[in-house]
Order: C-alpha cells, then sequence, then structure tokens
C-alpha cells in the first residue's frame, strides 16, 4: 500500500471539484473550500499490482481575492494542474501556478484540460498546449460532464508518484 | 578478522617463499615480536579460514545477537515482514499442511474468543444491572429508548470519566495518516480523510494566525469531546477522545511520538508514501486506547438495592394481593346479586370491611352460608339483608311447597311459568292446596289438571277374599276374587259415591251367592266359609238334596261340608229300626203259628213299610232281616226248621201287607238256644226277630 498526497490547484471555476467527484470518495463538502480553503478527497488505484491510496487535496481556486495557500502543498507528492478549454486565461493560471510551486519539476504534475465535451469551442490554441508538451508537460483532455480522461489522469499522476517513491 | 587474516597471510605467505631455509628463524623473529598474540592469530586465522569454524562462531553468536536485539524490539519488526512472507508462502504452498498446524491453535483461541465475549457480555450486562435499579439507571434507560442507543452504552457513556476513542498518527508534512486505532463500538469516519483535514486546520491556523514561531495544534474541543495533539519532528499524534483526561496521558503521548520517532527515524524524514513499512505501528498506539469509568458516586450498596428490591416486592405483592381480594369480594357481591331470591341494595366499603345491604326472601339461599363458601373473612364482611317476599315463580314455588306439604304422591313443579301439580293426594290435601294456592300470590297460572284425588277403598269393606285395584287413570275400582253378591252389590254403590270412582269393574269377581237363596229352614245354619258351605243342623234329606243341587249352579262353591248336619230322614230310618228292633213277635207253642200278640205283627208290619218308604225316600238301602228264634226243646235240626218256618210266617205276614220281598231276607238259627231257666225265658225263645240292615 502507497499513500499519497496530490493537490489539485487551478483557477477560481474551472471545474475541478464536479471534474473528480464521481470518482472519489468524499467525507467532507463544498463549503470547507471557502472556510479552510480545502476540501479533502480520497482516491483509491491499484499500479502495477499495489495499491495506491490518493489524498487529494483540492484546494479552491486561484483568482485575485484568494492566492492558493502555500503551506496546503507542503508534503505533497503529485499536483494536478486543472484548466478550463473555453478560458485560455487559466491556462495561465495553472502555467503560474506551476512556476510558483513546481518550478524545478520536483513533483510529478499533469494538465488536466476541462470541458472536453465542448472542444470545439476551445479557446486554447494547439501551439501553446504542444509548446507545453515540450517543455515535459502530460496534458489531458477531461469532461466532467462524460467524464472521460479523468481516469487517465489518476493513473498517469499515480504512476508518476510511484516511480519517484 | 579479515585484516587480521591478511595480516597474518602477508606475515606467513610470501616470507615463506622468500627464505624458505630458516623457518624457524622466522618463527622465532615473529615470536619476538608478537609474542603470545603469534599464537592467537595463528588461531584467529585458523579460524577464519575455517568455514566450519565460521559457521560454528556465528552459530555461537548469533543467539546472543537475537537476544540482544529482542531486548531492544528491533528484531520483531525486522523479522515480521519476513514472517509474514513465510506464513503466506506455507499457505499457498499447503494450506492443508497449514491449517493443520493451525488446528490444535483455533479451538483454544476461539475458547478464549468466545469466553472474552461473554467476559465482555457479562461486564455490560454488569454494568447495566448496576445502574439498573438505580434512579439514575431508570433514567438511563429512557434515555437509551428516546436515542436508540443501546442501554449498555449509554450506561458506559454516562458513568465514564474519560475515553480515548481514536488514536491518529500522522505525517506532518502530507497530513498522509500513517496509523489509526480506534476504540471498541466507536463509531468514525474515514481516518485517512479525517487526518488530513486535521493537517490542514492545523495549516490554515498556522497559516491564518500569526503564531510566530513554529506553533503546533495542541488542543482541540468540541462538547465533551477533544482531540489532544502532541507533535514530533515529523509526525503528529492526535487522540480523539471523550471526558476528561488526566494528565498523565500527555506524558504518554509524548513518550509514544518520541518512541515512534525513534524507531522510524529513518523512514519518516524520507517518507515516499510507502506505508508497508509502518505495519507495526498500530501496536505503539494502542496503549493509547484508554479508558476510565468512575462509579457512580450516588450508588447504592449491594445491601441497600437488595432492602430496596425487597421493599419493591413487597409492595407490588401487597398491591397484587389487594387486587386479588378485591377481585373476591367482588366476586361474591355478584353471586349474591345471582342469587334467587336476594336483592342487594348497596355495596359499601365500612372502613375496610365490606358491607352488602339488600333483601332476602325467607326461603332464599342465606348470604351468610355462601360467605362462608368463599375465602373471605366473614369478620370483614358486613351482611344486613331484611326480608322480604319475593314474587318471582322460584319462590311462589318454594313457599306453596311450605305452605300445602304435598305428599310424595304429588309432584309441584315450575313449568314454563306455571304452577304445574300432577299426581294423587287425599281429597282433603286437593282441597287445602286450592284454597292456599289461591291465598298465595303471584300463582299465575295453577295447572291441577293432573291431580288425582286420591280413593280409599277401605270403607268399601271388602271381605279378604277380594282384592281391590284403583286405577287412577281411569278412576275404575276394579274388584277381583271371591265375593258375595250382596257385599258385591253394596260395594258398587259404596264405591260409585267415592270421588274418583266412575267406574266400579266386578268382572273380575266370582260372586259367591247368598245364603238365602238356599233357602235353609230354621233348623239349619250355613255358613260359607273358604268357599266351602258349612251346614249345620238338622234337615231332610229332602232339602239336603236340593241343597246340594243348589250349590252345584254355583261352582264358586267349592265343596260341601254336611259333617254337621243331621238329615232327619236318616234319624226316622234309625227310629223306625229300633222300633221294629224291639219287637219280637212271640209265638205260642211250636206247634202253631198262633201269635201271641196280633198288635205286634200289625205294628212290625207298619214299621216295616214305614222303614221300606223312608228308605226309598231317602234313597237308601235297607233290608230287614228276619231271624227265627226257638227254644231249647228239640233238636238243632228241628228247631232250625222250626225257625225257618216261623220268620218265613212273619215275613208272608209282611209281603201281604205290602212289604216288598227283596228287601226281606229269613234266618234261621245258628246254634241251639241254651237250656232256658225259666219259662218266661222259653216263652221268649220263642219268637222272631226283626234286623235292620240300613245301606
Amino acid at each position: 500500500m502507497y499513500k499519497f498526497k496530490v493537490c489539485m490547484l487551478g483557477a477560481f471555476a474551472v471545474g475541478k471539484t464536479s471534474l473528480v467527484q464521481r470518482f472519489v470518495h468524499s467525507i467532507f463538502d463544498e463549503r470547507y473550500h471557502t472556510t479552510l480553503g480545502v476540501k479533502i478527497d480520497q482516491k483509491l488505484l491499484e499500479i502495477g499490482g499495489t495499491p495506491v491510496q490518493l489524498i487529494l487535496w483540492d484546494l479552491a481556486g486561484e483568482d485575485e481575492f484568494m492566492k492558493v495557500r502555500a503551506t496546503y502543498l507542503r508534503g505533497a507528492a503529485g499536483l494536478i494542474l486543472v484548466a478550463d478549454g473555453l478560458r485560455p486565461e487559466t491556462l495561465d493560471t495553472a502555467i503560474d501556478l506551476q512556476k510558483r510551486f513546481n518550478a524545478d519539476h520536483a513533483l510529478p504534475f499533469v494538465l488536466a484540460l476541462n470541458k472536453a465535451d465542448c472542444r470545439d469551442e476551445w479557446q486554447i490554441p494547439e501551439h501553446r498546449l504542444q509548446e507545453l508538451r515540450t517543455q515535459g508537460w502530460t496534458i489531458f483532455d477531461t469532461s466532467a460532464l462524460n467524464g472521460s480522461g479523468v481516469e487517465a489522469l489518476f493513473e498517469r499522476i499515480g504512476t508518476a508518484m510511484m516511480e519517484q517513491a | 578478522m579479515r585484516s587480521v587474516a591478511d595480516r597474518a597471510d602477508l606475515l606467513t605467505g610470501p616470507t615463506m617463499t622468500e627464505l624458505p631455509e630458516r623457518p624457524d628463524q622466522l618463527e622465532a623473529l615473529k615470536g619476538l615480536f608478537l609474542g603470545e598474540d603469534l599464537e592467537r592469530l595463528r588461531r584467529i586465522d585458523a579460524e577464519a579460514r575455517s568455514p566450519e569454524e565460521r559457521l560454528r562462531r556465528l552459530a555461537e553468536l548469533l543467539p546472543l545477537a537475537l537476544k540482544r536485539l529482542e531486548k531492544r524490539g528491533e528484531l520483531n519488526e525486522s523479522l515480521a515482514p519476513t514472517v509474514e512472507a513465510v506464513v503466506r508462502l506455507l499457505i499457498q504452498r499447503d494450506s492443508q499442511r497449514f491449517a493443520d498446524a493451525l488446528y490444535p491453535a483455533i479451538g483454544p483461541a476461539i475458547r478464549k474468543s468466545i469466553s472474552e465475549t461473554i467476559r465482555q457480555l457479562l461486564r455490560n450486562l454488569n454494568q447495566a444491572l448496576e445502574a439498573g435499579l438505580s434512579w439514575q439507571g431508570l433514567k438511563w434507560r429512557f434515555e437509551s429508548w428516546r436515542s436508540g442507543i443501546p442501554y449498555a452504552q449509554v450506561v458506559m457513556l454516562h458513568s465514564l470519566h474519560y475515553r480515548v476513542e481514536q488514536v491518529f498518527l500522522i505525517h506532518r508534512r502530507s497530513g498522509i495518516l500513517l496509523g489509526h486505532v480506534q476504540a471498541e463500538g466507536v463509531l468514525y469516519k474515514d481516518p485517512d480523510m479525517v487526518s488530513s483535514m486535521l493537517a490542514a486546520i492545523g495549516d490554515f491556523v498556522e497559516d491564518s494566525f500569526e503564531s510566530g514561531e513554529a506553533g503546533q495544534l495542541g488542543h482541540i474541543e468540541y462538547g465533551d469531546l477533544s482531540i489532544r495533539i502532541e507533535t514530533g519532528p515529523d509526525v503528529l499524534l492526535a487522540l480523539a477522545l471523550r471526558g476528561e483526561a488526566p494528565a498523565e496521558l500527555r506524558e504518554q503521548m509524548q513518550q509514544v511520538v518520541e518512541d515512534i520517532q525513534r524507531r522510524y527515524a529513518s523512514v519518516l524524514g524520507e517518507f515516499n508514501g510507502d506505508m508497508s513499512v509502518f505495519s507495526a505501528l498500530e501496536g505503539l498506539l494502542l496503549p493509547l486506547l484508554q479508558s476510565k469509568y468512575r462509579r457512580p458516586s450516588r450508588g447504592l450498596t449491594l445491601k441497600t438495592r437488595l432492602v430496596l428490591f425487597a421493599l419493591l416486592m413487597l409492595a407490588v405483592l401487597w398491591g397484587v394481593n389487594r387486587w386479588w381480594w378485591n377481585g373476591q369480594r367482588e366476586d361474591f357481591v355478584q353471586r349474591l346479586e345471582q342469587e334467587p331470591g336476594l336483592v342487594v341494595t348497596a355495596v359499601d366499603d365500612d372502613d375496610g370491611r365490606l358491607s352488602v345491604r339488600g333483601l332476602r326472601d325467607p326461603l332464599a339461599r342465606d348470604p351468610k352460608a355462601m360467605l362462608a363458601q368463599t375465602v373471605l373473612d366473614p369478620d370483614d364482611v358486613r351482611l344486613d339483608f331484611r326480608p322480604y317476599q319475593s314474587l318471582q315463580q322460584e319462590f311462589v314455588h318454594r313457599r306453596l311447597l311450605r305452605a300445602t306439604q304435598p305428599p310424595q304422591s304429588v309432584d309441584l313443579r315450575l313449568e314454563d311459568g306455571r304452577l304445574v301439580v300432577e299426581g294423587v293426594a287425599s281429597p282433603e290435601w286437593i282441597r287445602r292446596f286450592r284454597d292456599r294456592a289461591a291465598l298465595l300470590a303471584g300463582a299465575q297460572d295453577i295447572d291441577t289438571s293432573g291431580l288425582v284425588s286420591e280413593v280409599n277403598l277401605n270403607d268399601l269393606g271388602a271381605p279378604d277374599s277380594v282384592q281391590l285395584e284403583f286405577d287412577s287413570s281411569t278412576g275404575a275400582v276394579k274388584a277381583s276374587g271371591v265375593a258375595p253378591g250382596d257385599w258385591l252389590e253394596r260395594a258398587e254403590v259404596r264405591a260409585l259415591l267415592i270421588p274418583g270412582v266412575r267406574r266400579f269393574d266386578a268382572s273380575a269377581v266370582q260372586v259367591l251367592p247368598s245364603l238365602e237363596v238356599f233357602d235353609a229352614p230354621a233348623t239349619v245354619q250355613l255358613e260359607l266359609k273358604d268357599r266351602v258351605l258349612q251346614v249345620s243342623g238338622s234337615a231332610d234329606s229332602g232339602w239336603i238334596a236340593r241343597l246340594k243341587q243348589r250349590v252345584a249352579e254355583y261352582p264358586v262353591i267349592r265343596g260341601l261340608d254336611l259333617q254337621r248336619l243331621v238329615n232327619t230322614d236318616g234319624t226316622k230310618l234309625q227310629s223306625i229300626k229300633s222300633a221294629l228292633e224291639s219287637i219280637s213277635i212271640l209265638f205260642d207253642s211250636a206247634l202253631s203259628f198262633n201269635l201271641t200278640d196280633q198288635s205286634q205283627m200289625q205294628q212290625a208290619a207298619d214299621l216295616a213299610l214305614q222303614l221300606f218308604a223312608t228308605a226309598r225316600k231317602l234313597g237308601r238301602k235297607v233290608t230287614l232281616v228276619l231271624h227265627g228264634h226257638t227254644d231249647s226243646t228239640g233238636s238243632f235240626e228241628d228247631n232250625l226248621l222250626l225257625s225257618l218256618e216261623r220268620a218265613d210266617f212273619v215275613a208272608q205276614q209282611l209281603f201281604l201287607q205290602g212289604v216288598p220281598a227283596s228287601g226281606v231276607l229269613i234266618k234261621g238259627i245258628e246254634t241251639l238256644a241254651a237250656p232256658e231257666k225259666s219259662a218266661e225265658e222259653r216263652r221268649h225263645n220263642r219268637r222272631v226277630s226283626f234286623e235292620v240292615i240300613i245301606e
């Protein structure tokens, strides 16, 4: 059994919570975001035959009024960045967050581009994504609506963390 | 050791090849330099080279090493994974064998588990019972019923001094739960998430409130639940407890934190998510799951409890008793009410005594007797019944019975609301009854159709030979037997005069004739005795014959007794006979048939005629024997002849008169007469005498 703390970061209202809620165990509800700024969820995986438990720290979204609390990121083994495909500024936020907290790529991380169900309407140009990929970014197209990409995302981050352990 | 051996090698090996001629000198040199050590070195070398020696050494040291490790406690941890892996392997290889190996232990293990469970159960029970009889206990029971929490748990909660419910060991930095234990029966939420949230809270507080130097979350309180936290460099120990924890707990917690930090120092510093290293951790946390109960401060001693219980039981018993006695009383009153002839007017409780007032028909059951039949104490019950007359059918009936005293042959009963009287009774009784019944109120309907007056047949004066029977259904008097006709006639008249007699049936009677029919003369007395007619007195044969005829007409007369009847005709005959026999017809002499006395002859003839006539009348046969006699003179033969002639002579005379010849016999002498003494005598012998034989 392996336990990892994984922090989920992103801009305000990118749909972090709704994205994962189908796939995780929760005992705390939304309001912890506004009070503590964090909501804890749990996800169980099996990677290479080993049970892996992800403790997800769903951090409140970053915007001009609220910044992500750095203290919450202590001891994390991995990061999940979430951006909204329909709002390019959220990608900027994600990149910024990554720079702030994980510039050295010390922690394995993935990017979830949410709203994959409306891919046609996406405002983010493909070349930007390509650019990120060349920098070593792993990007997943996800949809809170149909749940696509989420399991794969968890698998990926889980595997990455196991490799580092 | 290797280095020493190497050194030894250095000394002996190359040197040997270089100076083969003077090994002993080299030896002496070695001995000089190393002295005793050389020997030791040699020995060590020998040991080091020989695998058996190495093995031997190792074998010697291994147990000691293990022992030492055991003391430090690390051995178990180190061996644990190996042992676990081995066990798993064994099970995989041959689970049956493993099961067999475990089998002897399983039984005791199960037993132990069961006994433990039972003990726990008893403990709970004990606690529950202990609290059960106190006011507090009842309160808690109510609480348990209300909230749905099991009573034992409620008890525990209330008698808790403090109890550590959960212990969390959390990796400080990441908030990841490294170990968690909880007490029995505690509801808890997903500890992983809880511990992370706890860490988050800690972070939050640190972040939001300028705590200056690195502070640490020490204590969270929420109602009677408190979370105590002790922090180490890498870990956070959190205890969720209820109640007031003692001061020692903090120390204990610190001790545990220290312990853990020390033992897991290596893995904690560089925690990479691998949980396998923490498998033995929970063993360190378990001692922290403590609890302490306090005895209810105002609990009652067992003795007091028993006394209270006894009192309670007494109260209950008293209550039950009371209730039962009340039931008995009510029962009794009900029975009184239902008893015919009794009317209950009031039922009161008179200072604990039952008081019943009412009315009682004198012919009704005595309430006191009824009381005696119950289990109630007569002294506890007051009965006050005034007399009255019940008009209930039953009582009218009873009263009538009392008043009229019917004989056994009469049946008085109530049927469909009517009084029915049936049977046979004397007319007086019937009359009395009719009078009384009319007087006794309430006799709406008296049916006396079945009442028949008694018939007294004694008045009829029946003779013993008569049996009288009275058939009440037909009203007929039946006479049977033998009864005199005159009595019968009188009886018939008299019988019909008796009330209730409608007929007189004498068909079965054999009527005895009245004695008058026999027309008895005054000289005759007739008596009918046992159907035999007794005749006494005297009567002539004519009447006697008529009597016989008459008697024949009455077969009822079975006998005729004439023994005491003198047939006057019979007497006549006798007198004639005696008269005749007294006559002697004398002859003068032997030579003539001159009669001395002719009148005698005539007399004799008359008598003879009478004789035969009477005999004929009476139907009797008479024979007149004429005896001839002679005197003694002469020879027998001559005299015989003479006697016969004499007798014959008389006979002829008789025949001339009409005497039938058939009834006359002649007889001569049988012997010569004795010589006479006198002439008179001689004269007398010259006679004929008469002998009358009457059949």
